[in-house]
């Protein structure tokens, strides 16, 4: 019995030799990138990448995080990583990376490319926001928001609900564009994100539509609220309809859709929407008599305001929506059908029909 | 008692995923591993109640001891030896792939055999231990893993960033033709039950095991699962890329408040659970095979200090999973796993076919001399 506990004592110290090499390393000597930019390079056929580095500091307070920022130009993103590699003295980290930007004048060229590597990364998570910069992404990276707690946390708390909801910044995740970027029926989104005109934060206020190969429609503020409302079913949000001189809003607290499609020749789109929310703006004396008038005012005028909106996005060519994967999905459809809906698409009728309900008029009547 | 045996179905339907069962059946979405599944759920759910229905009628026994009753000892270790290595094959790839998944996700620049050597000395010593303590170890982990595989399975199906369009798409082309090699990926969900040919020797007398619906439905729950929820999350076209796809589909998925935010630590955590509970199972039932195949082998269920055969059989399975490592790369893993998904369900079929045989056998044989007692083929209760 003793010789054989000998023999596993001997066997797990054995074991220990093994363990020396196994690439830990210390987390003081690794470089966390916070975010990561993709431009185009000067030169064609090439990019330019940055990369934004957390310096780690015992401080936490707003303003006192630090951060690097490091960018170089080269054939592919691969190299240029390799490369921004030789110009830190620490090991580059990719697993803390939340935000991943986008040029402007890439997206325009196609990003083919930037979506391989960046699938193929095993470390950098499919959970990452993306992002398009304008005018470039190494111009946004650059910023130095003050209200920074942790290095890098301004930008990619602008996305998702940790921090700031607003209605005029939609998220987009990884894995959620590499999909787009392939499915049949369903193209892909990015929030535009710019520096704010006095440069001490960023601004997410508005959506870029890409077909499989490149930016094809940039929406305004107003029209990307909108699309987040309608497509993404975003409940923190407002609906203003002017309304005999004033503007009624109407905060949202509960948003459902509903789509159909019609089996014709030229499918018909009727886009049920059903919006629940409380007055924040009306006219006064609400109660008194204007509430339904006011409610289907709001309705018409909605309703207008979206089928301007679903036949701007149908005329860029792109469908953002996924009407085509819902047309696909009803009709259990094959090749055929999507060859049918390709050659349709340009045509098709929308009929958007909403239902506003005023829930609550607020506090005061 | 029945409560083991729904273990075993139920960690069998989840470790699929590392079986490439999934990544088999996404490779065939629109070329017949729709209907495939459709037509495995019945197949599977018939076999399964099949065998269990006849083995159960030879209590206390494993299936080495039935076979030997009607087989001379020249044919018994013939298929005894071919069915430990079915079995001993299960556990060795799910070592490899888990492994292989370890590395790629948490460290690339470790070397790809200290991952695997921790998990083949974790599986011996799973494995050489008696049926019983198995037995035992399994309920603890299912008990342990559950709360995570309800929380993950969950969160996917009610993400908002689910897409049903997709999986409404992929399931229309339940219209093409079944292809076979998806029909036997998919079998293999329903291949719980055949832990049985072990465990039988511990369930006592004239148990019976009831809620047998419980197969039907786990398992085509976790076929569907692992199978439409990546398709919901990656696409009908994009989802063909990934390679490891469920860990990528865990890794789609975020816990805002979560310790660690990422699903897919948690994911991999989980995975580590069911791989070494597989290979504890897979390779303990194949070494117990193997152990029945000297004539005068007595089936012991409870043995303290595990007899030093047991070392020596599942050593030999950690040397030969690392030989198979030496040898192997994704391609061949990939190609090596489908073809053995193919042998087994073909094994499973012949067993249930011998079964059957035996039982038919032993019933005109009843007939003819009815003073048989049952208890003289029973080698240990």
């Amino acid at each position: 019995m003793r010789y054989r506990k000998a023999l596993l004592f001997a066997l797990l110290l054995s074991m220990l030799c093994g363990v020396n090499g196994c690439g830990f390393k210390d987390i003081d000597k690794r470089f966390f990138v916070v975010a990561m930019g993709i431009d185009r390079g000067s030169k064609p056929s090439t990019y330019r990448v940055t990369l934004r580095l957390a310096i780690p500091t015992s401080k936490i307070e707003s303003g006192e995080a630090k951060t690097e920022l490091e960018s170089i130009e080269a054939p592919t993103i691969a190299e240029s990583v390799r490369h921004i590699k030789s110009l830190v003295d620490k090991e580059l980290d990719f697993g803390h990376c939340r935000v991943i930007l986008f040029g402007k004048s890439l997206m325009e060229r196609g990003v083919d490319e930037p979506l391989k590597w960046l699938s193929r990364r095993r470390d950098i998570q499919m959970v990452a926001f993306l992002g398009m910069a304008e005018p470039n992404s190494f111009h946004v990276l650059k910023l130095h928001p003050q209200s920074e707690r942790y290095p890098g946390n301004a930008l990619f708390l602008s996305f998702g609900s940790e921090g700031t909801e607003s209605s005029y910044s939609v998220t987009e995740y990884l894995f959620d564009w590499a999909r787009r970027q392939s499915e049949t029926g369903k193209d892909g989104y990015l929030p535009i994100v710019r520096r704010d005109i006095d440069s001490n934060s960023y601004r997410v206020d508005k959506v870029a539509f890409l077909d499989k190969k490149k930016l094809r429609l940039c929406l305004n503020s107003e029209e990307t609220q909108l699309f987040n409302i309608s497509a993404k079913h975003y409940d923190k949000s407002v609906i203003a309809i002017p309304f005999q001189g004033t503007r009624v809003v109407l905060a949202l607290s509960q948003v459902k859709t509903r789509t159909n499609i019609s089996h014709s020749d030229i499918p018909e789109i009727t886009f049920h929407i059903r919006a629940t929310g409380f007055m924040e703006e009306s006219p006064p004396n609400f109660l008194g008599g204007d509430m339904q008038q006011i409610q289907k005012h709001m309705q018409t005028e909605f309703n207008n305001q979206l089928e301007d909106l679903l036949y701007k996005v149908r005329d860029a060519g792109v469908d953002p929506y996924g009407f085509g994967l819902h047309y696909l999905a009803t009709y259990f459809g094959r090749s055929n059908e999507w060859n049918h809906w390709m050659a349709a698409y340009p045509s098709v009728k929308f009929h958007v029909q909403s239902r506003i309900v005023i829930a609550k008029p607020g506090l005061i009547r | 008692m029945a409560r083991y045996f729904y273990y075993h179905v139920i960690y069998v339907g989840m470790i699929n995923v590392m079986l490439f069962v999934p990544w088999t059946l996404i490779q065939h979405r629109f070329n017949g591993a729709v209907s495939g599944m459709a037509i495995a759920i019945v197949f599977g759910t018939l076999i399964s109640y099949l065998t269990i229905s006849f083995i159960l009628r030879f209590p206390g026994m494993g299936f080495a001891e039935i076979i030997r009753t009607y087989f001379s000892h020249g044919v018994t270790v013939v298929i005894l030896i071919l069915a430990a290595f079915i079995w001993f094959m299960a556990g060795m790839l799910v070592i490899y792939s888990y492994s292989a998944t370890i590395q790629q996700f948490f460290n690339p620049d470790m070397n790809p055999y200290l991952f695997m050597l921790l998990m083949t000395l974790a599986g011996v010593w799973g494995a050489s231990r008696c049926s019983r303590s198995v037995q035992f170890a399994h309920e603890i982990m299912m008990l342990l893993c559950t709360p995570l595989i309800l929380m993950i399975l969950f969160k996917a199906i009610f993400s908002p960033w689910l897409d049903w369009d997709a999986i409404r798409v992929t399931s229309g082309y339940i219209r093409t033709a079944p292809s076979f090699v998806s029909l036997c990926a998919a079998t293999f969900v329903f291949a719980g039950y055949n832990t049985l040919g072990i465990f039988n020797r511990l369930l006592p007398a004239g148990a019976k095991i009831k809620y047998r619906w419980i197969i039907p439905l786990f398992c085509s729950f976790f076929l569907l699962v692992s199978f439409f929820i990546p398709i919901g999350f990656h696409g009908t076209v994009g989802v063909a890329d990934y390679l490891y796809i469920w860990s990528i589909t865990a890794d789609s998925m975020i816990m805002e408040y979560g310790f660690v935010y990422r699903v897919l630590y948690i994911f991999l955590l989980l995975y580590t659970a069911l791989s070494l509970m597989f290979a504890m199972n897979t390779w303990h039932t194949a070494m117990e095979f193997l152990k029945a195949c000297h004539p005068k082998h007595k089936p012991k269920t409870e043995q303290f200090p595990a007899p030093a055969v047991n070392w020596w059989i599942n050593l030999a399975f950690a040397i030969l999973t690392f030989v198979y490592a030496f040898w192997t790369n994704e391609q061949r893993n990939q190609w090596v796993n489908q073809y053995w998904l193919i042998t087994r369900t073909f094994v499973d079929i012949t067993t249930t076919v011998l079964l059957g045989w035996i039982v038919f056998r032993g019933s005109r044989k009843k007939k003819k001399q009815p003073p048989i007692p049952r208890d003289a083929a029973v080698t240990d209760t």
